[in-house]
């Protein structure tokens, strides 16, 4: 394994040998993933096309050790936001617990949205954990929101994300009762605004603290909190980019399979490999099949797909049948995944992109998949499963059994997280972004908060690009 | 058979199921045109609108309302409905299973190997096809025209599609509860009296005869037993089994199905 040395410049160990068991950018210590995943290398490109980094071997894109990765992950789990205007609302009407609950009686006037500074400085006071943490507390649309970061030493500690969202909440209580002086008998009233219904309910229903995760006591299955976020919140927060939007979706997805057990042994390379093909437009490939078929059909799609993965060396032709049909045989599994991952998000682009409306992003997985396995003699994407999914995910997003548009499903939804690493639902974000208004919950209803808050994250706004660029933190010279 | 030999592979197979199959996946290949209907019978057909009317909006027109920039959206070209920001709105067509010149899957590859922008969803026995709506107008009046649609054995029902099972009425009809479709004994065509969604129209709508059976047969996109066994389709067993062997090992340990 050759020695790398940290070229960030505001690394404290910038030009020591930083690898193997260098530090990012923030002094975290990390660990070069030896292996497998180190002998692939991609190229990373733009979301227009254009080359980042040449070469990067896939052990720095996997999340343990991607600086960028690492910082999304640690500031979605940090971060809370709150509706501070939304709290001085209900506590006003006394609207207390969520939807059709309002306690007469319980009224009472603070102005919390013109006392924002002074509350947010109480809450920063209380998070504190030294004079160099990383805890913040800012202001947006004037105090309105507060979004409340907690110090990654206090997290640390944590056993899991609610840790950050209850210190907030608390943290903000205290700041607004040393703030207005609240007399005893009105703090429950309080403690309703901030963490809602809880614990008459199982989530913290009507509260007004808010995180991208839910809640662990409702979580679908062990580890499954990064798959909670919502598909119109990665269309929010990366500004309808569908690019981006997809990059981030499927960072998330990776990291909750990570976290659930599923992308170990022989599923680390296929779900790192199809999610820097899909998601990271990895040798550009997405992009390409996008521009090559702009004006092109689903199928079409899946015709250059098939030729990119035949000449890229991911198939092969086993035998021709007497009809003249070729039969293929996968020289790489994971490859192939990759490509029909890669090319289900681009089928998805151009039919979502032609008509400028979402709900189309659930037939095109499946078909675009049917029409690879008939095509191919193969398993499409992630195993046929993505070809279940299309199916099944059209059924509960078109009104049929109920449930809702495509934009209001998260990965961990029980009818279709199923899939494998998390391929579907970059698609699903990718859809929204496209959408040009035509869906009952579009992104600027259910997620504009989120967008405002998180949107101003760098990284979280142009994932591609800062998690092609962070590779240089760690990479060698 | 296909009019010329197409460049890719659409599906295994060496019977003429398997040909009809890849010629109405080929784009190139141009699918026969069987009758004539007007445009003003497509909307009445579908019921959505009344013809002349304009089509309602959902949002205002892009070049007005302007779009956050985004390189896919600038690479695909909005279709003419997407781009005036008409609403979207669906047809239904259902197909029967005694040979139908049509069948749910085959109609989802048709479509979306020709069409920009669709939506479709595949149930038993009916197709679901979601459009912006001038788009999707134009899409059913090729549909109605077109040889994979039959007067007698496929009909657009917006609703009450259920019931098709094998059966077929007297004069040798699709089965339809709300019985939209009637057969005109002396001009030997089948009239719609009814739109799709069941409301009566002001005047019968002719959808032309109904083809043979040896006709229909002959242009069959579905395995039959009284016609081409799927058993005799060796080729398509043997590509599906392999598909789903390698899917399962793939479920087990991926790196297993390299070289397979």
């Amino acid at each position: 394994m050759s020695e790398i040395k940290v070229k960030n410049p505001k690394s404290p160990l910038k030009g020591q040998v930083g690898h193997p068991g260098g530090r990012d950018s923030r002094g975290h210590r990390i660990q070069m993933k030896p292996g497998r995943l180190a002998e692939h290398k991609v190229s990373l490109y733009t979301d227009r096309g254009k080359l980042i980094r040449e070469d990067v071997p896939l052990s720095l894109l996997h999340p343990s050790i991607n600086p960028a990765i690492r910082r999304i992950a640690q500031t979605i789990k940090n971060s809370s936001f709150v509706d501070l205007a939304g709290i001085e609302s209900i506590l006003r009407r006394g609207d207390l617990g969520g939807e059709h609950c309002r306690i007469p009686g319980r009224e009472f006037d603070l102005d919390l949205v013109k006392n924002a500074n002074e509350i947010a400085a109480g809450i920063r006071e209380i998070l504190s954990t030294g004079a160099s943490d990383d805890a913040s507390v800012e202001l947006f649309e004037g105090g309105k929101i507060l979004l409340v970061r907690v110090p990654s030493s206090l997290s640390g500690v944590f056993a899991s994300h609610d840790g950050s969202r209850m210190a907030a909440a608390m943290a903000l209580g205290h700041a607004i009762i040393e703030q207005f002086d609240l007399p005893f008998w009105q703090v429950p009233t309080l403690k309703a605004a901030l963490i809602g219904r809880y614990s008459s309910s199982v989530d913290l229903m009507g509260g007004k603290v808010h995180h991208l995760l839910k809640e662990s006591t409702v979580l679908e299955g062990p580890g499954h909190a990064f798959r909670t976020i919502p598909v119109n919140h990665f269309a929010a927060i990366t500004e309808k980019n569908a690019m981006n939007a997809a990059a981030l979706a499927g960072t998330t997805e990776l990291l909750g399979h990570l976290e659930s057990g599923d992308c170990y042994g022989p599923y680390e390379l296929y779900s790192v490999l199809t999610y820097v093909y899909q998601s990271l437009n990895a040798n550009n490939l997405v992009y390409d099949l996008v521009k090559d078929n702009r004006a092109g059909t689903v199928s079409d799609v899946a015709e250059d797909v098939i030729a990119r993965a035949a000449s890229d060396g991911a198939i092969a032709v086993k035998q021709t049948l007497p009809s003249g049909y070729k039969l293929f045989l996968m020289k790489k599994p994971a490859l192939w995944n990759a490509y029909a991952c890669a090319g289900t998000l681009a089928a998805v682009m151009v039919n979502v992109g032609a008509s400028r409306a979402a709900q189309m992003v659930t037939s095109t997985m499946a078909y675009f998949n049917d029409a690879l396995e008939l095509r191919t003699g193969l398993p499409s994407a992630d195993a046929l499963k993505l070809h279940g999914i299309g199916v099944v995910w059209s059924f509960y997003s078109h009104s049929i059994y109920g449930g809702g548009g495509p934009g209001i499903f998260s990965g961990d939804n029980p009818i279709i997280r199923n899939s494998f690493g998390g391929f579907m639902i970059p698609c699903g974000a990718a859809a929204m972004a496209l959408d040009a208004g035509t869906q009952m919950f579009t992104p600027e209803r259910t997620s504009s908060i989120v967008g405002k808050v998180f949107g101003k994250y760098p990284f979280m706004k142009e994932p591609i690009k800062y998690i092609a660029e962070s590779v240089e933190e760690i990479r060698g010279e | 058979m296909p009019k010329k030999k197409p460049k890719v592979q659409f599906n295994p197979g060496t019977t003429i199921v398997a040909e009809n199959n890849r010629k109405i996946c080929d784009p190139s290949c141009e699918i026969d045109k069987v009758r004539e209907v007007s445009m003003d019978d497509v909307v009445l057909l579908l019921g959505h609108r009344k013809p002349g009317e304009g089509i309602p909006t959902v949002h205002p027109p892009l070049d007005e309302m302007g779009e956050p920039p985004c390189p896919i959206r600038e690479l695909v070209e909005p279709t003419p409905g997407a781009r005036a920001g008409d609403r979207l709105n669906y047809v239904q067509i259902s197909d029967a299973y005694h040979f139908s010149p049509g069948s749910p899957y085959p109609r989802a590859r048709k479509y979306f190997s020709r069409y920009r922008g669709v939506d479709i969803g595949v149930l038993t026995s009916r197709t679901v096809i979601e459009m912006r709506e001038r788009e999707l107008e134009q899409l059913v009046r090729d549909e109605l025209q077109s040889e994979t649609f039959d007067s007698a054995r496929t009909t657009l029902k917006g609703i009450t599609t259920h019931g098709v099972a094998i059966r077929l009425d007297q004069d040798g009809l699709l089965f339809d509860a709300l019985r939209r479709v009637k057969y005109n004994k002396e001009k030997k065509v089948v009239m719609y009296v009814k739109d799709q969604l069941g409301v009566p129209l002001d005047h019968p709508i002719s959808i032309g005869a109904p083809a043979s059976e040896e006709n229909l047969k002959k242009r069959a996109l579905q395995y039959h037993r009284a016609n081409i066994r799927y058993s005799e389709e060796s080729e398509m067993h043997l590509a599906i089994e392999r598909m789903w062997q390698l899917a399962q090992l793939m479920g087990m340990n991926p790196d297993k199905a390299a070289g397979k």
